[in-house]
């Protein structure tokens, strides 16, 4: 028994049986024997089957959806931004380089291609949530992610939370470079040119997500990447593709956007429930277990 | 570092890191108790499981009235109480009475050994009290519950308690230190 117990003990003793308290009720060689009755506590393996059996009673919300109410949702979604903005300090630097350089480029070539400007925001708009992807994953891969979890966000809540922020700072990027190019060269509609864009984004940005959730996250984002290259190379050397696709019915285009977000959602809800992992070995249990030893 | 009522509203919407959490931060309160109080490192791990798996299904109606660890240390002490009411413990109780009457060849040196060995004493001294006083004891030295708190997980009063510890004490010192060397002292101290 530690030392701390020993004191507590006895001033326990003293201090609540004063009105009982007798010289012949306290000896301290009876204490000193008591002190050496230690507990040898199981093994962790046979605390963590404890806990197994246990799991089936923790409720299981998404199977009742009636215990979730609308407040909750609305708590959830407020804590995944919380989380998102705690978390930014924790994207790599290539991450805030790459999307830099991204813009840059994106900028750069918009002001100074003569010729169809929507060709490098649609080229230019999926990359940085494609590059974001590795970070979303980083922690899956890399086995970093339970270092980084404090005890009230879940990993699916921290990986979540990283996609709606490369989701959100995409469509920043974006609309910041049609902005600048609609101000700079003033012969292209600012809705235009974000219309333009925000297909194939939410396109390949659905995809690159449903492909990162089945392999390795690297792997799948240098795949999107060369795909999206590709078509961008294919686009370039026939432009007339490029009139026919923007020139598709609007009630087509607003079909196949609708289909990209549910998809998109859907991956993002996928992840939530698929990666169940439970982080071990970085929460803080404040036990104090030689106390009882 | 949560407290463990947030981490009850996190179990309550389905957190397994919360419960994971919850259950190992008073494992080993509840563990050394029931130890203590049973005797049995096999037996005390069941019902330790089985005091967790109360825990869990009594928390949808958990009112944080008071510290959450003397709530499940209620629970751990009605537990115990069920035990030794059980069928299961009066079969374990005739086999170890049978198993004692087997001679050991090793009995003796075991006898020394064990003579010397103050932590075994001390816990048969302990499982020794009768379960009353032993519930007392354990609570107010190990897990340095005061009267007022025993008497409340307990379900007696306060003045049960403080006669019940008096007479716990009064027997460990017999067990432990002797009659005679506990009349000793006494002399002693009246000299003084």
């Amino acid at each position: 028994m530690g030392k701390s117990r020993e004191n507590k003990g006895k001033s326990v003793w003293v201090d609540d049986m004063d009105d009982v308290k007798d010289l012949e009720y306290f000896d301290s060689e009876l204490e000193s024997i008591l002190q050496q009755y230690c507990v040898e506590l199981p093994e962790e393996q046979r605390i963590n089957t404890t806990i197994d059996v246990l799991r089936q009673y923790v409720p299981d919300i998404s199977e009742n959806p009636r215990e979730v109410s609308m407040m909750s949702y609305w708590r959830r979604w407020i804590n995944l931004w919380k989380i998102a903005a705690a978390d930014i300090g924790m994207f790599s630097k290539l991450y805030w380089i790459s999307c830099l350089i991204l813009f840059g480029a994106g900028v750069w070539m918009g002001v100074t291609v003569q010729q169809m400007p929507a060709i490098v925001v649609i080229l230019f708009s999926p990359l940085p949530f494609v590059i974001g992807l590795i970070e979303v994953f980083k922690g899956r891969e890399q086995g970093v992610l339970e270092m980084e979890l404090a005890c009230k966000v879940s990993a699916q809540e921290l990986m979540l939370s990283r996609l709606l922020f490369i989701v959100m700072n995409s469509l920043i990027l974006n609309t910041c470079l049609s902005g600048l190019m609609f101000l700079v060269r003033g012969d292209i509609s600012f809705w235009g040119l974000t219309w333009t864009w925000f297909t194939p984004f939410i396109i390949v940005a659905s995809s690159s997500l449903w492909l990162a959730m089945r392999i390795r996250c690297t792997v799948s984002s240098m795949v999107t990447i060369s795909i999206w290259m590709a078509v961008g190379m294919i686009l370039l050397t026939r432009p007339d593709m490029l009139t026919r696709m923007m020139d598709l019915h609007i009630l087509i285009t607003i079909l196949v956007n609708a289909v990209a977000v549910y998809l998109l959602f859907r991956q993002g809800w996928k992840l939530l429930r698929n990666h169940t992992f439970i982080a071990e070995g970085s929460l803080s249990y404040g036990a104090n277990d030689s106390e009882y030893f | 570092m949560l407290s463990d009522e947030e981490l009850i509203t996190e179990i309550r919407s389905g957190s397994q890191a919360a419960m994971e959490m919850l259950v190992k931060r008073h494992y080993a309160m509840i563990f050394s108790y029931i130890y203590r109080k049973i005797g049995n490192h096999h037996t005390a791990y069941d019902l330790t499981q089985e005091v967790f798996i109360k825990m869990m299904q009594s928390l949808p109606s958990y009112q944080s009235h008071g510290k959450f660890e003397h709530w499940l240390l209620k629970i751990a002490v009605n537990h115990c109480l069920d035990y030794y009411r059980s069928k299961q413990y009066r079969n374990s109780h005739v086999q170890d009475e049978l198993d004692e009457t087997i001679p050991d060849a090793h009995s003796n040196v075991w006898d020394l050994f064990q003579l010397h060995d103050q932590q075994e004493q001390a816990k048969q001294a302990v499982l020794a009290l009768p379960e009353h006083q032993r519930d007392a004891i354990i609570l107010n030295y190990y897990h340095g519950l005061k009267i007022r708190e025993i008497a409340d997980v307990t379900g007696a009063n306060e003045s049960t308690i403080k006669s019940r510890i008096r007479a716990g004490i009064s027997r460990l010192k017999k067990m432990l230190l002797g009659e005679e060397e506990l009349r000793d002292g006494q002399e002693q101290r009246k000299q003084g």
